[in-house]
């Protein structure tokens, strides 16, 4: 009995921990986005941010990723409920779409450059690359946590920890997809908008 | 399935259509620019993203089920105290320098040698 209240405990401390990282996490992306906002129009007379993009693509991605999201989530519902098969599934919907998200967006990143359109072409471009590369990075790291997952829960019986690691994974990519929400809207759609 | 389960698929249902929903509005908007492209436009969006964040952070995340003290909601509300002071403020500031120093290239060489003249 002991024994299970620590391991509560233990539980919610990770859980904490993990989320107060994001919440620092949230802070890196609160300056980029401070620095896309004050850069928007430093176009250096190259292109702005409405030649540049493509509504119809980002919301492609925007798609993608919030249907990952939710993979994500019912994954760790299912782990929750014992159903660990349903479970990594689930999981590895995630990891496609996520990887298939990522394929996007380095789809973009390369027209772009290719253009002539690189970091190195303006503030306003220098901004852009960091700011969406910063959460392309994000989400390569959370591919790479999702397959280490995958293996780990194909060689483990279900446990405890099992239900912690996903969970927090499950944390950590719904937090990049609310990261997303923004980037599309005041990025993307203002963006296509100005 | 369990009634406990099914509730909670449910819950998980609605928040991702909801999203979905408030995605479309907001490329609808952006696209067939409806509402212009100025500040309402820009109020309209960012209204849109606000809730959707708030979807996902209540239906995904489960804020409103932590129990107390609810030290991840306190840190989350934080952290978007902070978030909006850095974001705010940096366009606030730079925008003031940018009206501020608004000198020609040619001209910041005899605004120098001037304010030299005047000491610092």
């Amino acid at each position: 009995m002991s024994k299970n209240i620590t391991e509560t405990e233990k539980l919610d401390n990770t859980t904490l921990g993990f989320w107060l990282y994001l919440m620092t996490d949230i802070m890196i992306f609160a300056s980029l986005f401070a620095v896309y906002m004050v850069l928007v129009n430093a176009t250096a007379g190259g292109p702005s941010a409405s030649e540049l993009y493509d509504a119809n693509f980002a919301l492609l991605q925007t798609v993608i990723l919030l249907t990952s999201s939710f993979t994500c989530g019912i994954s760790a519902l299912m782990l929750r409920h014992g159903k660990k098969i349903a479970s990594m599934w689930l999981l590895a919907i995630t990891a496609i779409l996520g990887g298939a998200f990522l394929a996007l967006e380095i789809t973009e990143f390369t027209k772009l450059v290719a253009e002539g359109h690189s970091w190195q072409a303006s503030g306003f471009l220098s901004a852009f690359f960091t700011l969406v590369g910063t959460h392309g990075l994000h989400i390569t790291v959370g591919l790479v946590w999702a397959v280490s997952l995958l293996v780990y829960m194909y060689k483990t019986k279900q446990n405890a920890d099992m239900l912690r690691k996903v969970g927090l994974f499950a944390l950590f990519w719904h937090f990049l997809d609310i990261v997303w929400i923004f980037l599309f809207t005041i990025v993307y759609l203002f963006g296509v908008a100005s | 399935m369990t009634k406990s389960l099914q509730n909670e698929l449910t819950r998980y249902v609605t928040g991702f259509i909801t999203a979905l929903v408030l995605s479309f509005a907001a490329y609808w908007l952006a696209v067939t620019s409806w509402l212009g492209s100025g500040v309402w436009f820009a109020f309209v969006l960012l209204v849109l993203a606000g809730l959707q964040m708030l979807v996902q952070v209540l239906f995904f995340l489960h804020l409103r089920h932590e129990q107390k003290p609810r030290w991840q909601t306190y840190s989350y509300v934080f952290t978007w105290l902070m978030l909006l002071v850095i974001v705010i403020g940096s366009i606030w500031i730079m925008r003031n320098l940018d009206y501020n120093m608004h000198i020609a290239p040619e001209k910041v060489n005899d605004y120098m040698l001037q304010q030299a003249k005047k000491g610092f």
